[in-house]
């Protein structure tokens, strides 16, 4: 909402700057986005009054062109034909600076000397309707020499609301004088308005029916005759466009320039156009058709609220008016509507229309019912003022829904126990009385002290029809506090009862699991919740993946953005693309988010899951001057889930071979924790590699938290230190290589037993010194018993057992090292 | 005999003198001392010596191995400050090559924020509270004194899933079943961080974005309680000389409502670029909790009031951190993530 502040001026006294005004608007909660000047000019313009014209000695197409400046005669030289001895005319003197940014001289223009120029509107900036082209015409009384400036709404400070949905009081500037009358204590200085009535019955001429009260609660019209049709007067034009709207001609200007001082909309019909000269507030039918303003044929429904004449509907209500009823340079008599809507329809069909405007805008957040009758002999007065013509008698007023005024109990006490600190009564009311409420002690009644009374004081308030946003006790509140200030509010902290703020087990997990990640070097990333569907065909996703089912969002930014993520891999992956695209080839990510389930029923919500995501690709961080870098593995990603989960405290899990998802098929597993499923690593999948147009390999692994998080031990149990030595011994086998090292692992620890202490594999061997089809795998094994030092034979006995075991099993032979 | 041990020294003084290393030195050592070294030889042969020599030769003689010790060691004193010398220059290692790299990795800038935000919170008593990021109409808007068409909907362009479910628009949802799970027990006091959706997407608008927001419910809470919290997290957040401002506002679960400035941290309220001038930087939007939302989660308002506040966690992180698009987030450029 744009504001002038002199056109604002006219409603109510203002002893504040435009900087301060917009300040304290803002600090009262009014917004104030910025202050810009509307057509800004600057000095050496002045009004000149034309005497003599005559034709330029040597042009043709010029002449020159005498002019009083109040301070003398000037010749000046002129190329317009639109000026006649004793118009006034826009003189720039030279010094003066045309908005374009050129400098006005005394110029010799084909010999003759022009101190000066008559300036046109769109040399001035001003994009005005006039009647001929040309010189601008100054159609205001004023004497020769007085400054543009003084004369014309130029050099206009412009405030610009940023209003919340609850103020559309402020639609209007009558609504902002309000305000301002609040802070200041003044009062509003424009009154009811006279209209001279003349001629015919408005009843005789029309009549309006109003089919659905719930939609259009109020209905007003008023009929004019006999104007005449021009462009509205310079100043009237000048001030529109201060705010945004361009001049068309004075009756409909007359409606716009209403509307932004009432917040009012308006709406004129071609009288002569209407079907009996009647009006029908009605819904639309099924399929019925009209041809709004703007030339387009919209087909409504029964959603959609019309005025109607006898036949068809003639306008969109509150939206827009319809082509057929517009006045244009023909019409005669004139039907003004004055009309209240409901708001959530106009909304609606503003919205379904696609057609959102300056009145709809109005009426969405709802207009003030009781003002409709007082915009009407505005409306009718300005447009006698500036057009001419006759206002019939009488005036419609169809109001089925009349406003009630509420009466809201406030209770003295109840603002204090909200805003924390004391405000006396005579302040409680005055502050109310200047909004316009009307405040009166109820019962009980005041006390001479609040304070021998625990009740306290309580008022009764009438809220007046231009605050409908003020309906029960908590918005006085609201007012008492925003106009006293907020600055006012002391500062305090809550005193009551100690709380613990410590977070929850789950949340300290998942700040472990973070920790530990970075601390493996590992970048924590953040990716959109949603996803792009496609992404699941690139990756080869089998069709029966549960992944696939992934819930759609019905109104999503892009296809990209299309459904809610059940893996973070895809998005992952898009951003490794991204870096790699910025040559950042060593990548070590991680994120830690939500993935979304559908639920059993779509009127349930969906499942929601905290997954772990990693993915790494590039060389090892150990990339220094001493060591050739190696290209990170499975084993790599791997070694930080196994320091993961040691850091957790999990120690049972293992992790199974098998074909997974995105992976390739030989090199993936499943991780089980406590003999359930936790998550998957591998490498990434080679034809999703080419698909990517990655040039390295991706190592990926994604953990399901909810799977181990009861494993978890945050705070383990202390284990005493070892009292006496340990004995390391180095054993290797061959074996085929058809067999898994965790096999033999796992089949070294049960025959360890608890004296194998710990268990290393330190090398992996495939070579000459070996069978084919085998491989060697050696082993650190440290023994220790923990109430005595243990004997050489004891092991001795271990290892035969360790050897039997293997070779049974996996036909594994000890190598003698 | 005595001519034999002069000699024997002088000898000696001249072997040790040329010894050239440890070895050389040992060797010598050996020759005289050992076994059967030439001073060992000469005390085996004592008792060849008549009574009356032995005293006096044996004083000699003794005194001769002790000078030969006494050298011995001097000559490997020498020795080894003349090898160290030369040990050191070939051990020496240039200090300026580079140092093992290690790269540890970061937290991603938004969650070093919200960590920092929530840690403020949890010190002062505030429990954190989670809730589902796809939320059911009824706790996004109804709980909160949004009823369906009410025009503060528009406020939050939302991502619907169906009719009744859609992304939350922001964690207030939390604060209403915090509320429900809670009432009538008293005090509320949680804040609420996490992930939320807007249909948005700008400079300074992220389809996803984060949001702490904080609840106090307690019999006695007011808005002055609401000021007092807030200007000690602004402090707290963005330094001790922060000041804060309260604008009225207008949010439907809050009444009075308030917009929250802090003293720009640019200029310090002086004016300049990044607060437009003004001096003031906007941060977080606040209020009293609305009679009407604690009714329905629970409270009587007759008897309780709260406050509630909430904030954009990237519009902090971006306020704090100078970074002026929004989208940078969420882009995970490593070579900007790897800088926090």
């Amino acid at each position: 909402m744009k504001v002038p502040y002199n056109w604002l001026r006219e409603y109510v006294d203002i002893p504040y700057s435009p900087e301060e005004l917009a300040h304290r608007l803002t600090m009262a909660g009014i917004e104030v986005g910025s202050v810009q000047v509307f057509a800004p000019l600057g000095e050496n313009f002045v009004a000149g009054k034309i005497g003599a014209l005559s034709l330029h000695p040597n042009a043709q197409n010029l002449q020159v062109v005498t002019v009083n400046t109040g301070n003398g005669l000037l010749n000046i030289v002129c190329g317009a034909w639109n000026i006649k001895k004793g118009d006034m005319v826009p003189l720039a003197l030279p010094g003066a600076v045309l908005p374009g940014g050129k400098e006005i001289r005394t110029a010799e223009i084909k010999g003759v000397s022009s101190p000066g120029m008559l300036c046109s509107a769109g040399e001035l900036g001003l994009d005005i309707v006039q009647e001929e082209e040309g010189i601008l015409i100054l159609n205001e009384g004023c004497s020769p020499g007085t400054r543009l400036t003084d004369i014309l709404f130029i050099n206009e400070p412009v405030l610009e609301l940023d209003l919340t949905p609850n103020r559309s009081d402020c639609l209007g500037l009558l609504g902002v004088a309000r305000e301002v009358a609040a802070q200041t204590g003044g009062k509003i200085k424009i009154s009811a308005v006279e209209v001279e009535e003349r001629g015919r019955d408005i009843r005789e001429l029309t009549s309006v029916e109003i089919l659905d009260p719930e939609l259009c609660p109020r209905y007003t019209a008023r009929i004019m005759e006999g104007f005449k049709i021009a462009p509205s007067p310079l100043n009237m034009q000048l001030r529109l466009l201060s705010v945004g709207i361009r001049a068309i001609y004075n009756l409909v200007d007359v409606t716009n320039y209403l509307m932004w001082e009432t917040g009012f909309p308006m709406h004129a019909f071609d009288y002569d156009k209407l079907e009996k000269g009647r009006i029908i507030v009605r819904r639309a039918h099924p399929g019925e058709e009209m041809v709004t303003l703007d030339g387009v044929t919209r087909t409504l429904d029964p959603e959609v609220l019309v005025i109607a004449d006898a036949r068809v509907p003639v306008g969109l209500a509150g939206v827009m008016g319809g082509e057929y009823t517009e006045i244009t340079t023909a019409t005669t008599r004139l039907l003004l509507e004055a009309a209240c809507f409901n708001p959530v329809n106009i909304r609606k069909t503003a919205r379904k229309m696609n057609l959102p405007s300056e009145a709809s805008q109005r009426y969405e957040k709802g207009v003030d019912p009781e003002a409709a009758i007082f915009a009407q002999n505005r409306a009718v007065r300005l447009i006698q003022e500036t057009a001419g013509g006759e206002i019939c008698r009488g005036i419609i007023d169809n109001y089925p829904r009349p406003y009630r005024v509420p009466r809201i109990d406030l209770r003295v006490k109840k603002v204090e126990e909200v805003l924390g600190y004391d405000v006396s009564e005579r302040e409680i009311t005055g502050i109310l009385e200047g909004l316009g409420l009307e405040v009166e002690a109820g019962s009980p009644p005041a006390v001479s002290s609040p304070r021998s009374n625990p009740a306290g004081a309580i008022y009764k308030v009438e809220v007046p029809s231009f605050r409908r946003d003020l309906y029960e006790e908590i918005d006085l509140i609201e007012e008492i506090a925003r106009i006293k200030g907020f600055e006012k509010i002391p500062l305090t902290l809550p005193v009551g009862v100690l709380t613990s703020g410590r977070p929850s087990r789950e949340r300290r997990v998942l700040d472990r699991i973070r920790d530990v990640l970075v601390g493996c070097g590992l970048q924590e990333i953040i990716t959109f919740s949603f996803m792009n569907p496609r992404l699941f065909d690139e990756l080869d996703l089998p069709p029966d993946d549960f992944r696939r089912n992934a819930i759609k969002l019905q109104n999503p930014l892009s296809e990209e953005q299309g459904v809610l993520r059940t893996t973070q891999i895809p998005n992952i992956l898009q951003v490794m693309q991204y870096n790699f695209n910025r040559q950042v080839d060593n990548q070590l990510i991680f994120e830690i988010g939500k993935i979304f389930l559908p639920a059993e029923t779509d009127s349930k919500l969906p499942l929601e899951k905290m997954l772990v995501s990693l993915a790494l690709s590039g060389k090892m961080p150990q990339n220094d001057w001493q060591n050739t870098p190696k290209p990170l593995d499975y084993f790599y990603l791997k070694g930080i889930l196994e320091a993961l989960l040691n850091s957790l405290g999990i120690k049972e899990y293992r992790w199974e071979a098998g074909q997974l998802p995105f992976l390739h098929p030989t090199r993936g597993a499943t991780l089980v924790v406590n003999d359930q499923e936790a998550g998957f690593i591998g490498a990434l999948h080679p034809a999703a590699l080419e698909k990517l147009q990655f040039r390295q390999d991706v190592y990926l692994a994604e953990l399901s938290t909810e799977a181990f998080l009861n494993s978890v031990s945050l705070s383990p149990s202390f284990k005493p230190l070892p009292r006496y030595p340990s004995v390391l011994r180095d054993v290797a086998f061959t074996v085929p290589e058809k067999v898994n090292a965790g096999d033999i692992m796992q089949g070294l620890k049960e025959c360890g037993g608890k004296l194998l202490e710990d268990i290393r594999l330190f090398d992996v061997y495939k070579g000459t010194q070996i069978p084919q089809g085998h491989l060697s795998l050696a082993f650190a094994l440290t023994f220790r018993h923990s109430e005595r030092t243990l004997k050489d034979d004891e092991i001795d006995e271990i290892q035969e057992a360790m050897e039997q075991f293997l070779h049974d099993k996996y036909a594994a032979i000890l190598r003698k090292l | 005999m005595q001519e034999n041990m002069d000699r024997l020294q002088l000898q000696l003084k001249e072997d040790i003198d040329r010894a050239q290393d440890f070895q050389q030195l040992d060797n010598i050592r050996v020759r005289y001392l050992g076994k059967k070294g030439d001073i060992t030889l000469l005390m085996r042969n004592m008792n060849q010596l008549s009574p009356e020599q032995r005293p006096v030769f044996g004083k000699r003689l003794n005194e001769l191995k002790n000078t030969a010790e006494t050298m011995l060691e001097q000559r490997k004193k020498e020795l080894y400050g003349e090898l160290s010398v030369k040990r050191w220059e070939s051990e020496r290692v240039d200090v300026t090559l580079p140092g093992k790299p290690f790269n540890p990795g970061r937290k991603h800038l938004i969650t070093v924020v919200l960590q920092e935000i929530e840690e403020i919170f949890t010190c002062m008593g505030f429990k954190i509270a989670e809730g589902p990021e796809v939320e059911l109409d009824y706790y996004n808007f109804e709980a909160l004194n949004m009823p369906k068409d009410h025009p503060a909907r528009d406020m939050q362009d939302s991502f619907y899933i169906n009719r009744e479910i859609l992304l939350r628009t922001h964690t207030s949802p939390v604060e209403v079943r915090t509320m429900q799970a809670q009432a009538p027990e008293l005090p509320v006091r949680i804040i609420s961080p996490g992930k939320v959706y807007r249909r948005d997407d700008d400079i300074t608008h992220s389809p996803m974005f984060h949001q702490v927001e904080g609840l106090v419910v307690d019999k006695g809470i007011t808005l002055a309680d609401l000021k007092g919290t807030l200007l000690l997290f602004a402090r707290e957040m963005f330094g001790k000389d922060r000041d804060i401002r309260l604008r009225p506002s207008f949010f439907p679960f809050t009444e009075p409502s308030a917009e929250v400035d802090i003293s720009c941290i640019a200029c310090d309220g002086k004016g300049c670029r990044i607060c437009g001038g003004t001096g003031w930087l906007e941060i977080l939007g606040s209020g009293m909790t609305h009679p009407r939302v604690l009714e329905i989660s629970g409270y009587n308002p007759e008897e309780v009031t709260g406050y509630a506040f909430g904030m954009g966690v990237e519009r902090i992180a971006m306020l704090k951190y100078g970074i002026d698009d929004i989208r940078l987030f969420y882009t995970n450029d490593l070579r900007m993530l790897s800088q926090y």
